[in-house]
C-alpha cells in the first residue's frame, strides 16, 4: 500500500505538470455529459446509473472504486447531503459491473461526528453494513501530495490514503447553489477529501488559499474521476446549508468534472463562464468545457431557474 | 460489563504497538493519544497504567523541537493538536517532573498561536468595514497561519487555565482572558457556538452541541460567567446531542458535584477512540474531579 501511494504521488505530479503544459493548447474536443430525468428516489436508480456508466464506457471491472458523496450537516429534512438512496444505487451499479471494491468515503468540513451525521442522514437505514464500507476521510492516514503547477500558493496538500489508493474516484455531489462559489457540484465536492485531522474543521487552508483556485487544484490532482450529480432533489437560495429544496428531477453524469459542472450550471440557470473555478479549469483543460456533448436529455428539457443569493445575481444565465 | 470498563477495554484494545492511538484504525495521531492519556489518568489497573505510560512516551517522542506536535507522524507541520497533547502532559507532570521541559516548550508554542490584538492594517480595515478580521484577536487556528476558530481556541484556553494554576504562570491567565473574549464574540444568534464562521451570508447559522459544550467548558474554566441563554441552549441540546462528543462536552461544561446532566434516552455510541476517551473522562469526572477545571 505504501509503495502504491508513492507511485501515485509521482503520477499525480507528472499529471499536474502535463496539465499545466496544456495551458497553451487550444481545446480540441468536448466531453460527453449525460442528463437523465429522475423525478424521485423511488425509481430504479441503479439501472439509470449503470446505463450512464455503460454509455461513457467507464472501465469498472476489477477497479477499486471510491464513492465520494457530499455529507455536510445533521439535517434529514433539507437536501444538504447527497441522498443515501442515490449513493446506495451508485454502489450497487459499480458492484454489478464488477468493481473489485466499492468504498464510500467523505470528510465533512464543519462537523466532526461523521458517522453520526451519516446515520442521521439515513445512510445506516439504506445501506447494509454501511460502517464496514465507509471511511471518514478526516481521520484516515495521510501522505503529502505535491502539485506541480498549482493555481494556489499551496505547493502540496496532505491527502487520505483511501483516496490516493483508488483506481477511480467518483464524485457524488448534491446539486446546490453556494453562497461563495456560486454552485457546489462535482469539483467543489472534492473539498471533502482534504483531511480535517490535519487542517481542521473547517479546512480553512483551502479558503485561505482561495476557494476557486483550491477547487481547480484539487480537480487537476485527480485525473481519473467520474461524476454523478444528485439533482433529483436539489438546493437553491442560500446554499450550501441554509438554502431551500428545489425539485430539479435530474441526474447529470460524466467523466470530465468541469464539463459536468458547466452543464449543471446551465440547468440551474447559472452562467458557468462566470464561475471562477470553472474558468480556471477551462484555462488548462484539453477539452472545451462550455458546450459539452449532451447525451439523453437536452438541457432545455430540465433547466430551471434556481434562486440565487441576492449578492450573486450577476451569475444569472441570460 | 459496566460502561466505564467497556470504554477502558476499548482504549486498551485500540492502542497501537508504538503507544499512540489512531482515531479508529491506522497510524497514531496526537489528538486521540492525548485524550487517551487524559481518559486513563485515574485508572489503577496494570494494563491501563502501562498503556498510559506508553502513550506518554509516544507523545514525548513525537514532540517537535519547536514545542508543538504535528497531528500525525506523516505530517510535518505542528497544529492545534498540540493543545490536547499539552493537556495530557500537564495531567502527567504532577507525577513526573521530567516532563517539565517538554511542557515549557509546549506552552511557549501554544501561547504563540494566539492572534494578538495588534494594530495591523488588516485588523483596522476589518474594524472599519465591520467584517470579521482574518486573524481575530484572541483566536487560535487549527492550522498555523489560517483563521482562528472556536474549537482550537477553546482547547488552548483549557491549556492556559490549567498551566497557569499548576505551573504558577499568571501571565497565561491573560491569554485565557483574550481567548475567552474571542469565544464570547463568536456566539451564533441562538447564543450557542458553531465552528466559528463568519456571519456574512450565514446570519442565521445554527450552533452545534459539541462546539457549544466545549466553548462553555473553556469559559467556565477561565472563570467567565456563563451566558444564561447559552447554558439554556446547551441543556436543550442534551435531549438530542447528535454525538457522544457533543453530549460529553456539554456534561463536562455544566455538571458539578451534586448536579448531573442526564443522558438522553438513546445514548449516541462512541465512534472513535477519541469518543471513548471523552465519555470516560466525563464518567470519571463524576467520581473524581473535572480535570479541565481549575482546582479549588
Amino acid at each position: 500500500m505504501k509503495l502504491n501511494v508513492h507511485r501515485r504521488h509521482f503520477f499525480y505530479g507528472i499529471f499536474s505538470l502535463a496539465s499545466a503544459c496544456s495551458k497553451v493548447r487550444v481545446p480540441s474536443g468536448v466531453a460527453n455529459v449525460s442528463i437523465v430525468k429522475a423525478d424521485h428516489y423511488q425509481i430504479d436508480l441503479a439501472r439509470i446509473i449503470r446505463g450512464i456508466l455503460i454509455e461513457h464506457q467507464v472501465p469498472v471491472a476489477g477497479q477499486r472504486v471510491v464513492l465520494k458523496p457530499n455529507l455536510v450537516e445533521f439535517s434529514p429534512h433539507l437536501p444538504i447531503n447527497t441522498n443515501p438512496i442515490f449513493v446506495a444505487a451508485a454502489a450497487e451499479a459499480f458492484r454489478s459491473m464488477g468493481a473489485k471494491s466499492v468504498t464510500i468515503a467523505e470528510g465533512p468540513g464543519h462537523r466532526r461526528a461523521t458517522l453520526d451525521m451519516a446515520e442521521s442522514a439515513g445512510f445506516f437505514g439504506v445501506m447494509k453494513n454501511f460502517e464496514d464500507n465507509f471511511v471518514d476521510l478526516n481521520l484516515d492516514d495521510v501522505s503529502r501530495v505535491h502539485f506541480a503547477q498549482p493555481f494556489t500558493n499551496l505547493d502540496s496538500l496532505y491527502l487520505p490514503h483511501t483516496i490516493l489508493g483508488a483506481d477511480l474516484l467518483v464524485s457524488l455531489p448534491k446539486m446546490k447553489t453556494h453562497h461563495w462559489a456560486g454552485a457546489t457540484l462535482s469539483m467543489k465536492n472534492l473539498f471533502g477529501i482534504v483531511p480535517g485531522g490535519v487542517y481542521g474543521w473547517p479546512k480553512n487552508v483551502l479558503h485561505w488559499a482561495g476557494i476557486d483556485k483550491s477547487i481547480a487544484d484539487l480537480h487537476f490532482a485527480f485525473p481519473k474521476q467520474f461524476c454523478l450529480v444528485d439533482g433529483i432533489e436539489a438546493m437553491e437560495g442560500n446554499g450550501p446549508i441554509q438554502g431551500t429544496a428545489k425539485q430539479a428531477g435530474v441526474i447529470v453524469g460524466g467523466a470530465h468534472p468541469p464539463s459536468v459542472d458547466a452543464t449543471c450550471c446551465q440547468i440551474m440557470g447559472i452562467d458557468p463562464q462566470k464561475l471562477k473555478y470553472l474558468e480556471l479549469a477551462a484555462s488548462r483543460s484539453p477539452l472545451q468545457i462550455w458546450q459539452p456533448k449532451q447525451i439523453a436529455e437536452p438541457i432545455a428539457s430540465v433547466a430551471q431557474k434556481f434562486r440565487l443569493h441576492p449578492d450573486l445575481q450577476h451569475l444569472r444565465l441570460t | 460489563m459496566p460502561e466505564d470498563q467497556a470504554l477502558v477495554e476499548c482504549l486498551l484494545h485500540a492502542q497501537n504497538p508504538d503507544g499512540g492511538w489512531p482515531y479508529s484504525k491506522g497510524t497514531s495521531w496526537a489528538e486521540p493519544t492525548g485524550f487517551g492519556v487524559l481518559a486513563l489518568q485515574s485508572e489503577q489497573s496494570s494494563p491501563a497504567v502501562a498503556a498510559r505510560r506508553r502513550a506518554l512516551g509516544w507523545l514525548q517522542s513525537q514532540q517537535k523541537p519547536s514545542g508543538g506536535w504535528s497531528p500525525n507522524q506523516n505530517v510535518t507541520e505542528c497544529t492545534s493538536a498540540t493543545s490536547v497533547a499539552t493537556l495530557a502532559l500537564l495531567s502527567a507532570e504532577q507525577h513526573d517532573q521530567s516532563l517539565a521541559k517538554n511542557l515549557d516548550l509546549a506552552l511557549a508554542w501554544t501561547a504563540a498561536q494566539v492572534y494578538p490584538d495588534d494594530l495591523s492594517l488588516s485588523l483596522l480595515l476589518a474594524r472599519a468595514l465591520h467584517v470579521p478580521p482574518p486573524h481575530a484577536p484572541g483566536s487560535v487556528a487549527w492550522y498555523p497561519g489560517t483563521a482562528g476558530w472556536v474549537t482550537p481556541t477553546a482547547l488552548a484556553t483549557l491549556v492556559f487555565v490549567r498551566a497557569a494554576q499548576q505551573k504558577n504562570r499568571p501571565e497565561l491567565r491573560n491569554l485565557a482572558a483574550a481567548t475567552s473574549s474571542y469565544l464570547l464574540s463568536r456566539r451564533c444568534t441562538d447564543q450557542g457556538w458553531n465552528h466559528g464562521g463568519s456571519s456574512t451570508r450565514s446570519e442565521d447559522a445554527n450552533s452545534y452541541p459539541e462546539t457549544t459544550g466545549l466553548a462553555l467548558l473553556a469559559l467556565r474554566a477561565a472563570l467567565v460567567n456563563l451566558p444564561r441563554e447559552s447554558v439554556a441552549l446547551a441543556t436543550q441540546f442534551t435531549a438530542n446531542p447528535e454525538s457522544i462528543e457533543g453530549l460529553s462536552w456539554i456534561q463536562l461544561a455544566l455538571e458539578s458535584p451534586g448536579l448531573t446532566i442526564a443522558d438522553p434516552p438513546r445514548l449516541p455510541p462512541p465512534r472513535t477512540t477519541r469518543d471513548c476517551s471523552l465519555r470516560l473522562i466525563l464518567l470519571r469526572s463524576r467520581a473524581n474531579r473535572n480535570l479541565f477545571l481549575p482546582e479549588g
